[in-house]
């Protein structure tokens, strides 16, 4: 597909925005929905163009992705119960650390989503996520920092990038 | 009805989730710590409470993709937000503990 | 029934505001008041949504509810830039 056509996508998908926004569908709006939507994907477009390729979204890994994105909702529920039970306990039992986690992904984009992953999930934040080297992670606890090596969602992004 | 009872639960459950977030943000010790504690119970506890909101009537199917966006959008920058924080705390108190950086 | 249960998640909601408001104003450095923002930003949003359907005016509240969320997250950068650089820009 070429660039033109690739910039006129973008267009349709952020006018379709604008539709979802504006809600109305008089001409007025429809004509300057249709010009803020071109306009904004002309002043964005080198983000535009890399964007979609970066986003490692293909045939082969969408299930992948699918399966990602339940362990991640579960992982961030876990999390938060962990949280729960952290902060009602009558004493405190943490034992706050930094940690350096070496990852095998490649790509910019999956370390992104690692590094979201990471924060979301139990015990752990990311601090450090430079695009190549090792990652920086604060852990609330001993077991946490012990969790992140061998962890089964950066497995499932490993994967999905393996599948691209 | 049920989608009443399961949207009161949704709606309970996230306030569950925010005070126990408080209680971190108002408890634990440091910085890096509270922020364990605010990001995932409220990015939870949003995500509860819109989802629960979803079940009540007196929303289009227009409300209901545009709530799902709200949740799309707190559950991308939460933890964004969250990490450009702590690499913020970190680069200025933490540079004893590791060698390195820039 | 439902109204009860908006009401008292709304309540809920703004009395844990105040509270997180503690932690913004006595925080010991500017990262805790930062995190203590953004907590109190997350929570607009959701009361704004509540009191959006409180008063069945959903359509009005959930707009300012997402301009709110954009500009609680551009806060969040913006400090945290600012604590880390000296600077904004």
């Amino acid at each position: 597909m070429s660039r033109y056509m690739r910039l006129f996508g973008w267009t349709l998908a952020l006018f379709l925005l604008w539709m979802l926004f504006a809600q109305s569908f008089d001409i007025q709006s429809l004509i300057t929905g249709w010009l803020v939507a071109g306009l904004v994907a002309f002043v964005n477009r080198d983000l535009l163009l890399s964007f979609a390729n970066d986003l490692h979204v293909s045939r082969g890994n969408l299930s992948a992705w699918i399966k990602y994105t339940g362990f991640l909702i579960i992982d961030v529920f876990k999390a938060s119960v962990q949280v729960a039970e952290l902060a009602f306990a009558r004493r405190l039992a943490l034992n706050p650390q930094f940690v350096a986690h070496e990852s095998k992904l490649k790509e910019p984009m999956m370390r992104v989503f690692l590094a979201n992953s990471i924060t979301l999930t139990p015990g752990t934040i990311s601090v450090e996520a430079p695009a190549q080297g090792e990652f920086v992670v604060h852990a609330l606890t001993d077991g946490a920092a012990a969790g992140l090596k061998g962890w089964h969602i950066e497995n499932l992004l490993v994967e999905i990038e393996r599948r691209h | 009805m049920i989608a009443t009872v399961i949207g009161i639960a949704f709606l309970l459950g996230g306030l569950f989730f925010f005070t126990a977030g408080t209680v971190g943000l108002l408890r634990f010790p440091d910085a890096l710590t509270r922020m364990h504690a605010t990001t995932k119970c409220d990015t939870l506890g949003a995500g509860m409470v819109l989802v629960g909101l979803m079940f009540f009537e007196g929303g289009s199917m227009y409300l209901v993709l545009k709530v799902v966006l709200l949740i799309v959008f707190l559950w991308v920058t939460a933890p964004a937000a969250a990490h450009y924080m702590a690499r913020a705390v970190y680069r200025t108190q933490g540079r004893d503990k590791h060698a390195g950086g820039d | 029934m439902e109204l009860t249960a908006l009401l008292v998640t709304c309540l809920g909601l703004m009395l844990l505001t105040f509270a997180s408001l503690y932690r913004a104003i006595v925080g010991p450095t500017p990262a805790d008041r930062v995190v203590a923002i953004n907590v109190i930003g997350t929570k607009t949003v959701v009361v704004l949504m509540l009191i959006g359907y409180i008063f069945q005016e959903v359509p009005y509240y959930l707009d300012v509810a997402m301009v709110y969320a954009l500009i609680s997250f551009l806060l969040t950068i913006g400090v945290a830039r600012y604590i880390e650089r000296g600077t904004i820009v």
